[in-house]
């Protein structure tokens, strides 16, 4: 999929023609300093998508058809982490390219990706009204507050059903509320002894307030 | 065997630490509360100068949770180290009524982030019964700032249920947030 001929494609779907423009000029000047050419697309698919998300209503469609979704704004520590100023800055701008750029590549060595709908999902932020959402989906918000999961891992580490996640994934998605990633696994979970001791602990202390598990 | 867990309660002064600690402990809480000499006397009568102790028993005599108090202000950071070993969860509180709010958990954000990204954590707002959405929305610009998620949740530190609630939250974090050791990669 990376050839060695092919440019990278970077979209841009709300930016504006200068800022088009600029980092059509950013990445001349990054050109020497980057392993791959990396270009503006103006339409299909592309590696990374610059959303900006001082107008967010204008980027959510488009955001989708990306493996990686960089967000700009003026203001970037108002946003989850990630996040980068808004007019674009060389560095960041190299730090965000060269790090896709080996992701894109490991991405490509693994087998077992499917760019067609393998996807993992993180959580950004919790809802602020989670306390009144169903107390299973509690669960997968906890599950994804800290890395990303497909919906297979997560129906495997809260023992719920995996159209169950979806609904609450949809609603976490439809509140922007949860980034969609290209994911891979080797369906390998770790820990399941530490799930164990915690779940022991919490049935323990949930007992002994008066709830039941 | 005789485990033993640790949770800290972290806030500025008059954010409910002592107040929580009180409501579950099932010892008398150990307190080291002074009176108030200073601007504070005319929020509150005493204020925590250490820290705050009290012990929930699990099974009988099989187990004990330790609950700590600690200040949130960077200049007690060194307190940390008392409870750092063991800890399996930080529950920050806010006093909504308090002009510096965010001043203050933003400074605890800061002080002990590397701490609270590894453990379970809940950011609870206390004194207001319906805090605003915007409070919310800047606890959570909060933690984005340190690159933390978390859940901002109300409360009322008075009521035992309230705080019994805020532990089924962090129960449900350590269970299934920090239970497993992914080997999955996203991009």
């Amino acid at each position: 999929m990376l050839g060695q001929t092919r440019s990278l494609k970077i979209a841009c779907p709300n930016f504006g023609i200068e800022e088009k423009g600029a980092l059509r000029s950013i990445l001349g000047l990054l050109k020497p300093y980057l392993q791959d050419p990396w270009e503006v697309s103006e339409a299909g698919p592309c590696d990374v998508c610059f959303v900006n998300v001082d107008q967010p209503n204008d980027a959510a469609p488009t955001a989708d058809t990306a493996s990686r979704v960089v967000r700009c704004a003026q203001r970037p520590r108002l946003h989850p982490q990630g996040a980068i100023h808004r007019p674009l800055r060389p560095h960041e701008v190299l730090a965000v390219l060269s790090d896709a750029t080996k992701q894109l590549k490991g991405l490509d060595r693994d087998d077992t990706y499917r760019p067609d709908g393998h996807w993992g999902f993180r959580l950004h932020a919790w809802p602020l009204d989670f306390i009144k959402w169903p107390k299973p989906w509690w669960r997968v918000l906890a599950c994804i507050a800290r890395e990303a999961h497909s919906i297979e891992q997560i129906a495997e580490r809260t023992g719920l059903p995996a159209k169950y996640i979806e609904v609450c994934m949809e609603r976490l998605m439809a509140a922007q509320l949860v980034e969609r990633l290209a994911y891979t696994s080797n369906g390998e979970v770790a820990g399941a002894g530490l799930k164990q001791k915690w779940s022991a602990l919490a049935s323990r202390l949930l007992k002994k307030f008066g709830f039941a598990r | 065997m005789n485990e033993v867990y640790k949770i800290v309660f972290m806030g500025a002064p008059g954010s409910g630490k002592t107040t929580c600690i009180a409501a579950l402990s099932d010892i008398p809480p150990v307190s080291t509360d002074v009176p108030c000499t200073d601007a504070l006397q005319e929020t509150k009568d005493t204020t925590t100068v250490a820290l705050d102790y009290g012990e929930l028993r699990l099974d009988g005599d099989n187990g004990r949770l330790l609950l700590y108090g600690l200040p949130g202000q960077s200049r007690f950071s060194y307190m940390f180290d008392v409870v750092r070993a063991g800890l399996f969860g930080a529950i920050v509180l806010v006093d909504a009524s308090s002009e510096g709010a965010i001043d203050g958990l933003a400074e605890t954000l800061e002080t002990y982030r590397e701490d609270l990204a590894s453990i379970p954590l809940v950011v609870a707002i206390n004194k207001s019964d319906e805090p605003s959405h915007a409070l919310g929305l800047r606890c959570q610009q909060a933690l984005h700032a340190q690159g933390l998620v978390a859940p901002v949740t109300a409360m009322d530190a008075r009521r035992r249920d309230d705080v019994v609630q805020l532990f089924e939250v962090l129960l449900t974090l350590l269970e299934f947030g920090f239970g497993h050791t992914s080997k999955g990669r996203a991009t």
